[in-house]
């Protein structure tokens, strides 16, 4: 369907489609709606004695203007003749009457129609009375219809009179509706119930100016309403001349108009604002003022009212064909029909038109229909747009999310690097420090000729130890100290053997380093092959004796023993230099204490290793 | 096996001509020894295996026409009385322990002295073998991770309660001495287990083969 379509389509075929609606709608009153009975009599000729008195025949339908407002009666009294007596309940039928009708039969009072609130007689109603047959009489019957009003000046109307025998006009539902004024009751209930729907989204959104007049709107006509089906008392203090919600449509047009340019989303001017609440106080004063001349402040609340809705539906007609936006179309249908109807009514009552109702009040419904479909059309617009901003988002945030993950993939990538970079300066360093001393050692040595042939290969196996040592703390990690200590001990366990050398290990008793990396272990093994170079070199020793423990101060103990008696001066040397600062680096001391029994070097660690 | 009055026929296999003249040299001074052949490839291995009769394979693992592994496969295959000793380079425990499980019995490193090699080739003939602890890590690791993954009962190696608490103990960094005292066993004897458990792995490592060949269906059981 065309009209499902919300917007930024040719807008032709909706605005035809509305058009058209629009059209038929306003020429409905038009078509002959009423059921015609079969057979009976229809009398169409009546004598008329006005609320002035004076007494004139005339043709029904009829309309009765009188130049004042306020409380008056008109009787019509219609005669006809019955060639004989008729047996059977009769019905009287009026298809359309104004102001309150009660009839007489041959000066004998027939059944009060139906009251009932939602009736407004001075609107237009319809009548179907069963009457029984005594009632008639052979020859000529004379009935008596009067039509009574109380208050305002709408004129006085009674179309044709029909009389038959009962059951001669088809009753459908419609008809029956009609009857009872259910149609008001319908356009009642409705409007109460969109006007809760009203209240409670303005009320979650308050800062919404659609909402604002809407519940504005709804609320004020509504309220307006209640008096006149009588669910609150009338306290008019304009009396009789002219019905509240006349005074109160003026107000009703200015707020129809702050809809639609809300709707149409145009700014409302501040007068009228102003205006919406200043324009019923005015007329009212007006009307107590001239309290003679109620007409023209009640014409002028019209006008105000047509003008507001006609001026409202062309801002919606502009905005539907600017914005092409079919909301803004249907909401301009009931303004213009509000409008065309409106003007029809004050036709009527200013006499200038004969019709048989009034109906603006029927018009209501379909303004609250259109505001239905309107509100349900914006929260299901909204929804998609809801649901297109998630869309929207959730495809952001995953493109951000791949982003985030690609860039946090390349900043491991970096970091990684910086370790592999690092490492290998590490590594590098780790290398040159040992090995490449011993290598340039090798090449001295090789170079003064073969007799160094035994100090060639002290050097090349101090070189292979050391390699070893670099190699033996590559895999290092965390709380491996105990297994690089022991990949020592097995390459020293070998060597010290082919020397004679005892080798008396415990590590037992060593407390958990943590901290462990491949840079400070290899500091630590490093630390221990000195030592034990150092205790082979200069003891000479013949038991090294290397065992870990708890030191003072929660310091972890290393001692390396030898029963050698020499050994390098206590402090000084450059091979205790080079422990000294590993020993720092590491954030541990290193001292060495001698008597009779030897030398032992005491190695001290933190628990927790730094990196070096 | 050595009855001890035979001297013991030794193929060498070792690719690095000065390493291999070195440790040739070293086998051939020592009396209780008879280097039957030193080989360059592994082409030269399998040709003195299948020539004549060996009691001890010290081969290097990375040849220049294949893996030193191939050569410990054909020696079990054709000599199964006949041991195998892998000369090693640091940081292949690896290797070494694939070795293991294709049939090594003891690893030699390259530097090895007389010295060296003739503690390492008289504990491997009696029966006791060694363990670094980083190969007893590795293996740690790989009996572990055997664990996880699913596989047939046969298939683990089944080491006893003993076994697992030597090689534990070994690759935490404790010392045969060390180990023996916390076990409450002779010093002595932690080889002979190691040796044991190293029986078991190629043990195990056959039976995963089969294992293997069953679930691609080259065998049927």
């Amino acid at each position: 369907m065309t009209v499902a379509v919300p917007a930024r389509q040719r807008p032709l075929m909706p605005a035809l489609l509305l058009a058209l609606l629009t059209m038929v709608l306003a020429s409905l009153p038009e078509w002959e709606l009423l059921p015609t009975p079969q057979g009976g009599v229809t009398l169409t000729e009546a004598r008329l004695t006005g609320p002035d008195g004076n007494d004139e025949t005339v043709r029904l339908p009829h309309s009765l203007h009188v130049p004042w407002a306020g409380p008056a009666r008109a009787v019509y009294e219609l005669t006809f003749t019955l060639d004989q007596p008729i047996s059977g309940a009769q019905e009287l039928y009026v298809p359309a009457a104004r102001h309150s009708l009660s009839f007489s039969v041959n000066s004998r009072p027939g059944p009060e129609p139906a009251e009932s609130p939602w009736l407004q007689p001075a609107q237009g109603m319809t009548t179907l009375v069963r009457l029984p047959h005594h009632l008639f009489v052979a020859g000529e019957n004379r009935l008596r219809i009067e039509l009574a009003r109380r208050e305002g000046s709408i004129p006085f109307h009674l179309s044709a009179v029909h009389l038959g025998p009962a059951g001669s006009l088809a009753q459908t539902p419609w008809f029956s509706m009609l009857l009872a004024g259910q149609g008001r009751i319908a356009a009642f209930v409705l409007h109460a119930v969109v006007l809760v729907g009203l209240l409670t989204l303005w009320t979650a959104r308050r800062h919404d100016p659609v909402f604002r007049w809407l519940a504005l709107l709804g609320s004020t006509t509504l309220a307006a309403a209640l008096p006149e089906v009588g669910l609150v008392p009338a306290a008019a203090p304009v009396g009789p001349l002219v019905p509240l919600p006349t005074l109160l449509m003026g107000a009703f047009g200015l707020m129809a108009l702050g809809l639609a340019l809300a709707i149409a989303e145009l700014p409302r001017p501040r007068w009228l604002v102003v205006a919406t609440g200043a324009v019923p106080l005015v007329l009212l004063g007006w009307v107590l003022l001239q309290p003679e001349r109620p007409l023209l402040p009640a014409l002028v609340g019209a006008a105000i009212a047509l003008l507001g809705h006609l001026a409202g539906a062309l801002a919606l007609i502009l905005g539907f064909f600017r914005k092409r936006r079919w909301d803004m179309g249907l909401l301009a249908m009931p303004f213009l029909l509000v409008a065309w109807i409106g003007l029809r009514d004050v036709l009527v009552v200013t006499g200038l038109r004969e019709a048989p109702f009034l109906l603006s009040s029927y018009v209501r419904p379909l303004t609250m229909l259109a505001l239905v479909v309107l509100l349900m059309r914006r929260l299901a617009s909204s929804l998609d747009s809801l649901d297109a901003a998630n869309d929207v988002l959730r495809r952001r945030l995953a493109e951000q999310e791949s982003e985030l993950s690609s860039l946090h993939a390349r900043e491991r990538e970096r970091a990684a690097q910086a370790v592999r970079e690092e490492e290998r300066q590490r590594l590098t360093r780790d290398l040159h420090d040992g090995l490449s001393g011993h290598l340039i050692s090798i090449i001295a040595l090789s170079e003064r000729g073969s007799g160094e042939a035994a100090a060639v290969e002290r050097a090349a196996r101090a070189a292979l130890d050391d390699l070893r040592l670099v190699i033996n703390s590559l895999d290092i990690g965390d709380g491996d100290l105990p297994l690089a200590l022991a990949g020592f001990r097995e390459r020293l366990e070998p060597q010290l053997r082919r020397l004679g050398i005892g080798l008396d290990w415990s590590m037992d008793k060593l407390p958990g380093i943590d901290g462990v990396s491949p840079g400070n272990a290899l500091s630590v093994l490093r630390i221990l092959q000195e030592a034990v170079t150092n205790a082979i070199k200069h003891g000479p020793a013949r038991s090294i004796a290397i065992t870990g423990g708890a030191g003072p101060e929660g310091m972890v103990r290393i001692e390396i023993g030898n029963d050698g008696s020499g050994g390098p001066p206590a402090t000084g040397g450059h091979g205790l230099d080079n422990m000294r600062r590993r020993a720092r680096e590491l954030g541990g001391t290193i001292a060495l204490e001698r008597d009779e029994d030897g030398a032992r070097l005491i190695l001290l660690l933190p628990r927790h290793l730094g990196e070096v | 096996m050595q009855d001890g009055s035979e001297p013991l026929r030794i193929v060498l296999v070792e690719d690095d001509e000065p390493i291999r003249r070195r440790l040739a040299g070293i086998i051939a001074g020592w009396p209780r020894a008879e280097l039957v052949a030193a080989c360059g490839t592994l082409a030269e291995a399998v040709a003195a295996i299948a020539a004549s009769p060996l009691d001890l394979l010290v081969t290097d693992l990375k040849l220049p026409d294949g893996n030193g592994i191939e050569a410990i496969r054909l020696l079990r295959r054709l000599r199964p009385a006949a041991e195998a000793m892998v000369i090693s380079v640091l940081t292949d425990e690896r290797s070494v322990l694939d070795a293991i499980e294709a049939g090594a019995a003891g690893y030699l490193l390259k530097d090895a002295d007389q010295l060296d090699l003739v503690e390492a080739i008289t504990d491997l003939m009696e029966g006791r073998s060694p363990i670094s602890s980083r190969i007893a890590r590795v293996l740690v690791r790989r009996l572990s991770e055997r664990a996880d993954a699913v596989a047939p009962r046969d298939a683990q190696p089944g080491l006893t309660p003993r076994e697992m608490d030597i090689l534990w103990g070994i690759a935490k960094g404790f010392t045969y001495g060390e180990l023996a005292g916390h076990l409450g066993i002779s010093r002595q004897t932690v080889p002979v287990h190691i040796r044991n458990i190293y029986r078991k792995l190629q043990a195990s490592n056959r039976s995963e083969a089969v294992f293997e060949a069953t679930r691609l269906g080259l065998i049927r059981l």
